[in-house]
């Protein structure tokens, strides 16, 4: 049902129209109608009480706003009866109060005053202001992309999530379900959180938890679970399109993505169990390089941008960075300009390479980091502007061999989102542009310079070569002593000075030694080569000999010169700067004035605790999108989050804790004609879990499941043998494991929800895999042994379907079971198959593999129905 | 499937009595047709009957095949030496192009314009290289036929020759590109035998009805891809099923010592489990669909292990196929699999040969040297293939199955490198050649230029073909449509036209 134009207003305007009232002089709510109406577009100058009210400084400020004189434009405004001021504005915005020459809306675009005549645009604050009109006819039309309307509360009752859907199914008499049991919440709550099910000792003690508030805190006790971490970063890394290194030659030639990516994985689950702010994580993830350039932690965050590195394609790269970044944080579809005008949306082509600005500079580099100088072992692989000068050209028709280079696109987001945002360059610290300034670099060159002597000091002091090499290791740690001498000289940008003149020559007379020393040793081991050697090789051995003696000679010669300053550097030189486009940009993105980003992410997170999003189109908020039948309460949600610091454990906290995340999942004939889709959340519709939930929900149940966090990925091919969480397998381009793709697994390259199908080869995986059988016979053991009498059928069977389902067999479900558990011993008499062991395994594999351990037992979210009732209808 | 822009339509309801949703699932396996229906997807309700929801772009005009089998040779024939001989080559060997009467085929603004993000390492060589074998006329229609490929000569009338063949990639991207209609730059998306399926429906609810034989393309360019369904989802997707009649399909059989008559009782106590959980939600289509689908998957256990039982065909037509010869029998066996699929109704069989790359190599991409190369790969497929031509025509079943015989790209007339004996990629002329489905026998259609560098004549790209293909199958490709990112997605993308005079 379409949204009252009526009510419509900003996110902004709701902001500021609940700030907290400390005189009525301080709700301006006014001026936030007409920042309301405006937006962006509005310059500061027009934001201001004084483009309706007389600036006259010998008022005295009245203790009421009413009691401010209007201006002329404000008396205007004011003598039209209506009481909503933004249609009041509409009214007058083609007149000229003023009589200057210029219309009123343009003139509020521009910055000038309405009210007063000698304030005039100048032509360029005109063109700039016409250049508005076409965003501002978007933003004011009834169109996809007009922000949401802010929820007034009511004087009876707080906003929440429930009164919002209380409204709405009231208004269509819908009746939803009650609250489902206590049973059923515990694995619904568990499996959406932690992606795993409960243990049979959770059950146990949520059931005997009696507090009123034992609910509540079990979401905490869930929410503090680093489980938590690994579920949810798992939908982030859809939305973010993680994918691990892509190419082959086992790696020879990486084209997609890149090697130690994982990193950013494992920021991702450590920020989310952190619960660092989402604007934050937004940030790192665009920017890092800038924002924390000497912080590895930081920098890992990053891996957002380097996933989309591609060998092949800078053109596909940029590509890929335009539209996923567009689509994950902000809902809109920029790639549909790459060739054209977006044909739904006003993104005008010129825009999208605005757009792609931002990122034009950027590229990847791999670096080392504390506990391991070879950067192929492992590293942190990061973004970073490497290009200053790189620059962006329009491609007529998108056609990338023919870019248009008559001129070129400084850095924007759309014009009907507010174009401009404001970029100023960074200077990076010294670290940043000398990776090897880097403490940790310092300290451990030096500690292993310094391991090198003291094993040299060891050796005997009578073996000339061991001489040497107490020599070498003397004099490398001399040159990097010397080189650390000029490399401090040099930060202050003294590149001539004698101070440096002399630390150089230091370095110069340094390199000669050891040159010498080098060869000396190269010569003592090729002169002992040629006494072992054979009478064939001896010319060889002897030519080798003769040339060292010639390069000792040589050494020593140059030794002797005079020293000049032609050092050779230890550290490289990077870029000392960074463009800031990309901290300019994420500060637009997560401005509270920014309507989508918040949204977005609400919607995302909600679809992933429902099944269902508020609005429809995740990735798409524009006028091509579904239409969203619960605006309001995606506001809501959005405005609050921000409110309370984009704090993501307490959005979780407060959807889980709403009557609507608590029903009872089962339908009514009625209902489902009514709202079939449960567009009302009228119940808890059940679903399916995604592919790594199956696969951690297996071995969880087996107590299999091994908990380490972290680390490098592990081979795709191992799935079925592994035993740590699906979210550490391999994934990417040709790179993915059957088990998880049989499930609907992620897309690596888009993967903005995952789709539900419903396979034969899902039902042959649950029953066949080596994996599951595995497991089913792994708990059957540990239930088996358990069993106080190897005679006690009965209890067999419950303890199976506590450890699986996390609730006891239904009376049906016990006879079922009691004559599968006798009719195998009747059917195949003799047989090792008979043994009440091996009956219990076939039990539990088919526990496991029905679809009803998730319902379709593991595999579904949670039981769908509940014990006692299904007793009564059977 | 999302409309845009709609205001919410509440879904049509079939209400389903515990009754029916009893009956429905019983365990005596009625209501297969619509079991299979409901494992397709969630989409929509429960339809009268296959045929009528399978229904996706239908033309309106008659089918000429119900079932393709797509052959589909990796690395990259080389056109010269097969279906589209040019002995001018021979003419002008050892001269580079610019000094032979032709030299306007090099022309940039004529050929390369099409290629996409190009590998600058692939592409114009200098010095012509003479045909390396010779050729000779056969049949009715005395089609020119490379000798590598004598056995495919033999059947010369039944073959519709399309020498006028372009793409967009002239790297192995292409292998794609010719799957799926994109550039693989622009990442996974639907292939032929999925958007088929996808209109189509299938013919066998106990088999899989795109099913995928021989080694995929591999760890490169796409390979894997070139399969898939994308965001058509994976029931879509090409089921590969290998010949070993032990484990043609992962999971299909127990990992490990559970037995058959365990496993019959395990599945019987899964159906009455499933129908204890079903009386509580009547209406989930779901839940339905999921009871069927393993259900499906029951009896998959049973009919694959029996459509690849190769070695119950009769001895005359394992010879027939090669079976017997070391070099013929891998592919021979994929061959022969392919006509019994075709046989008990599987939709599409796309059929690799070669397959991944890698050192030596094991498909058709002829660097280092073409003799050595064609003529080893050459042996493995021409009498196989063959064999499944006559086979199919012999079963009277060539007039209703599409057979298609194509690659990635030609070759180049030119050597790799001075004094090499191999051909690079070249993307801008190929030859593919189809059968069966009612095509005019004997056809050739499309030409390239005497040195068969570029397509002059009738020139045919990736989408044209891919439009002509579904025209065979009774499908309009402007109106099998899959909502998906935006927009609504075809085979083709916004390209393509069904060729006419095929």
């Amino acid at each position: 049902m379409p949204v009252p134009a009526k009510l419509t207003r900003t996110v902004l305007a709701a902001i500021i129209s609940l700030w907290p009232l400390t005189s009525t002089l301080a709700s301006p709510a006014h001026k936030a109608a007409l920042i309301d109406r405006y937006g962006r577009l509005l310059p500061k100058a027009s934001a201001s009480c004084i483009t309706c009210h007389t600036s006259d400084p010998g008022i005295h400020m009245p203790t009421r706003l009413a009691d401010i004189p209007h201006n002329a434009f404000g008396a205007r405004l004011a003598a039209l009866g209506s009481r909503d001021i933004e249609t009041r504005l509409a009214k007058i915005a083609t007149e000229d109060t003023d009589h200057d020459g210029t219309s009123n809306e343009l003139e509020l675009l521009a910055g000038t005053s309405p009210a007063n005549a000698s304030e005039r645009p100048t032509p360029a604050q005109r063109t700039d202001a016409a250049l508005k009109q076409l965003p501002l006819a978007f933003r004011t039309s009834d169109y996809a992309f007009r922000p949401f309307k802010p929820v007034p509360p009511r004087p009876t009752s707080n906003v929440s999530i429930d009164s919002l859907l209380n409204r709405y199914q009231t208004e269509r008499d819908i009746s939803a379900n009650p609250a489902a049991s206590k049973e059923v919440l515990l694995r619904r709550a568990t499996m959406d959180i932690t992606g795993l099910p409960p243990t049979p000792a959770e059950r146990s003690a949520f059931l005997a938890d009696t507090r009123p508030d034992a609910y509540k805190r079990l979401i905490d006790r869930l929410l503090a679970s680093p489980a938590y971490g690994e579920r949810w970063g798992r939908h982030f890394m859809d939305i973010w399109r993680y994918s691990d290194w892509a190419g082959w030659n086992d790696g020879g030639q990486v084209r997609d993505s890149q090697p130690h990516i994982w990193r950013w994985r494992d920021w991702i689950v450590e920020s989310l169990n952190g619960n660092m702010p989402y604007n934050r994580m937004v940030t790192l993830m665009l920017a890092a390089d800038e924002v924390a350039p000497t912080d590895q932690n930081a920098l890992r965050a990053t891996g957002f941008l380097v996933r989309n590195y591609k060998l092949l394609s800078r053109e596909a790269w940029m590509e890929d960075t335009v539209n996923h970044t567009s689509k994950a944080f902000l809902g809109i579809t920029m790639h549909c300009a790459k060739c054209h005008s977006h044909m739904y949306d006003p993104i005008p082509q010129t825009d999208y390479y605005r757009f792609r600005a931002i990122f034009e500079n950027y590229n990847v580099r791999t670096e080392r980091i504390p506990g391991e100088p070879d950067t192929t072992k492992t590293a942190l692989v990061r973004a970073y502007d490497a290009d200053m000068t790189a620059a962006t050209y329009l491609f007529p028709r998108g056609d990338d061999r023919n870019p248009d280079k008559s001129r070129t696109f400084s850095p924007g987001v759309p014009a009907f989102l507010g174009g401009e945002i404001g970029v100023k360059p960074i200077t990076l610290p010294a670290v940043a542009a000398h990776p090897e300034l880097a403490a940790f670099v310092i300290d451990e060159t030096r500690a292993s310079l310094q391991k090198k002597l003291a094993a040299a000091l060891l050796a005997d002091k009578n073996d000339p070569r061991a001489q040497l090499v107490y020599l070498q290791a003397q004099v490398d740690m001399q040159i990097f002593d010397a080189q650390r001498v000029i490399e401090n000289i040099e930060l202050t940008g003294d590149k001539s000075s004698a101070k440096w003149v002399m630390a150089a020559k230091d370095i110069v007379r340094l390199e000669r030694y050891k040159r010498f020393t080098d060869a000396r040793i190269l010569l003592l081991d090729a002169r002992k080569r040629l006494a072992a050697t054979s009478d064939k090789d001896k010319p060889m051995a002897q030519a080798a000999v003769t040339q060292l003696e010639k390069d000792v000679a040589a050494a020593e010669a140059k030794s002797a010169t005079e020293l000049d300053t032609a050092y050779t550097k230890r550290i490289q030189s990077l870029p000392n700067q960074s463009t800031g486009k990309r901290t300019a940009f994420a500060a637009w993105l997560v401005d509270k004035q920014n309507p989508l980003t918040a949204r977005v992410l609400v919607n995302h997170i909600w679809m992933r605790h429902f099944g269902t999003a508020l609005a429809p189109s995740v990735a798409d908020f524009g006028h091509n999108s579904q239409a969203v039948e619960q605006g309001q309460l995606l506001d809501y949600l959005a405005r609050s989050f921000m409110d309370n610091g984009w704090d993501m454990k307490r959005l979780h906290r407060e959807i889980m804790l709403s009557a609507a995340y608590q029903r009872d999942s089962r339908p009514s004939a009625k209902m489902l004609q009514r709202d079939p889709d449960n567009v009302s959340y009228w119940r808890f519709a059940p679903r399916r879990l995604e592919a790594e939930g199956v696969r951690d929900a297996i071995l969880a149940v087996s107590g299999q499941l091994d908990r380490t966090q972290g680390g490098a990925e592990v081979d795709q091919n191992l799935a079925l043998e592994t035993k740590r969480r699906s979210i550490y397998l391999r994934s990417a381009p040709e790179k993915e494991a059957e088990f998880i793709k049989v499930f609907d697994g992620p897309s690596v390259t888009e993967c903005y929800e995952r789709k539900q199908s419903i396979l034969p080869q899902q039902a042959l995986a649950m029953a066949n895999s080596k994996l599951a059988l595995r497991e089913a016979r792994t708990l059957a053991a540990s239930i088996y042994d358990a069993l106080p009498e190897k005679t006690h059928v009965f209890t067999a069977i419950r303890n199976a379907f506590i450890a699986t389902l996390t609730r006891e067999p239904t009376t049906a479900e016990m006879n079922e079971c009691v004559r599968f558990m006798a009719s195998t011993a009747e059917s195949t008499p003799g047989k090792a198959e008979n043994s009440l062991h091996r009956r219990l395994e076939n039990l539990v594999a088919v526990l496991i593999q029905s679809p009803r351990i998730c319902n379709h037992s593991l595999t579904w979210q949670e039981e769908i129905h509940d014990a006692t009732e299904i007793h009564t209808s059977t | 499937m999302m409309q845009p822009k709609s205001t919410h339509q509440p879904s049509a309801c079939h209400g389903v009595s515990r009754r029916s949703f009893l009956t429905d699932t019983g365990m005596g396996f009625t209501g297969l047709a619509l079991g299979a229906m409901l494992a397709k997807s969630s989409l929509g309700a429960p339809p009268a009957g296959w045929q009528s929801k399978i229904d996706r772009g239908r033309s309106g005009v008659k089918p000429k095949a119900k079932t393709v089998i797509w052959i589909f040779l990796c690395g990259g024939v080389s056109h010269l030496e097969s279906f589209d001989v040019k002995p001018e080559l021979n003419k002008y060997a050892g001269k580079s192009i610019e000094e032979t009467p032709y030299a306007d085929v090099l022309d940039p603004k004529k050929v390369g314009a099409n290629i996409q993000a190009g590998n600058p390492n692939h592409g114009n060589r200098k010095v012509i290289m003479p045909l390396q074998t010779g050729f000779q006329r056969y049949g009715k229609c005395g089609l020119e036929v490379g000798d590598w490929f004598k056995e495919i000569g033999t059947c010369a009338d039944d073959l519709a020759v399309v020498r006028s063949l372009w793409t967009v990639d002239n790297d192995h991207g292409a292998q794609l590109t010719f799957q799926t209609g994109r550039h693989v730059r622009e990442g996974a998306h639907p292939t032929i035998g999925s958007w088929a399926t996808y209109g189509l429906g299938t013919l066998n609810e106990n088999l899989p009805e795109f099913v995928v034989l021989g080694t995929p393309t591999g760890d490169c360019c796409g390979g894997a891809w070139t399969h898939g369904a994308s965001y058509l989802g994976p029931e879509y997707a090409g089921v590969r099923l290998s010949t070993d009649p032990k484990k043609p399909l992962p999971y299909l059989a127990p990992a490990d010592t559970m037995t058959a008559e365990e496993q019959k009782q395990n599945f019987s106590l899964l159906g009455r489990l499933n129908r204890i959980s079903g009386i509580d939600y009547p209406g989930d289509k779901d839940l339905r669909a999921r009871i069927k689908a393993y259900e499906l998957a029951a009896r998959m256990q049973v009919s694959i292990p029996a459509a690849v039982d190769i070695d119950a065909e009769p001895a005359h037509i394992k010879t027939m196929y090669g079976l017997d010869r070391p070099e013929t029998a891998g592919f021979g066996r994929n061959c022969l699999l392919a006509r019994r699929l075709a046989e008990k109704g599987v939709r599409f069989v796309q059929l690799y040969h070669g397959g991944a790359f890698g050192s030596p190599r094991i498909n058709w991409d002829a660097h280092e040297g073409i003799v050595e190369n064609h003529v080893g790969q050459a042996a493995s497929m021409d009498q196989p293939v063959t064999a499944l031509l006559k086979d199919l025509k012999q079963r009277g079943m060539l007039d209703d199955t599409l057979i298609i015989w194509t690659t990635e790209f030609g070759r180049t007339p030119i050597t790799q490198g001075v004094g090499a004996t191999g051909r690079d990629h070249h993307p801008f002329a190929y030859t593919c050649w189809m059968a069966g489905a009612g095509l005019k026998p004997g056809l050739r259609y499309g030409e390239t230029d005497e040195l068969g560098y570029d397509s002059v004549t009738n020139p045919v790209s990736v989408y044209d073909f891919h439009a002509t293909v579904l025209r065979l199958l009774g499908i309009d490709h402007t109106k099998l449509t899959f909502y998906h990112n935006g927009s609504r997605r075809r085979l083709p993308d916004v390209h393509g036209h069904g060729v006419d005079g095929i």
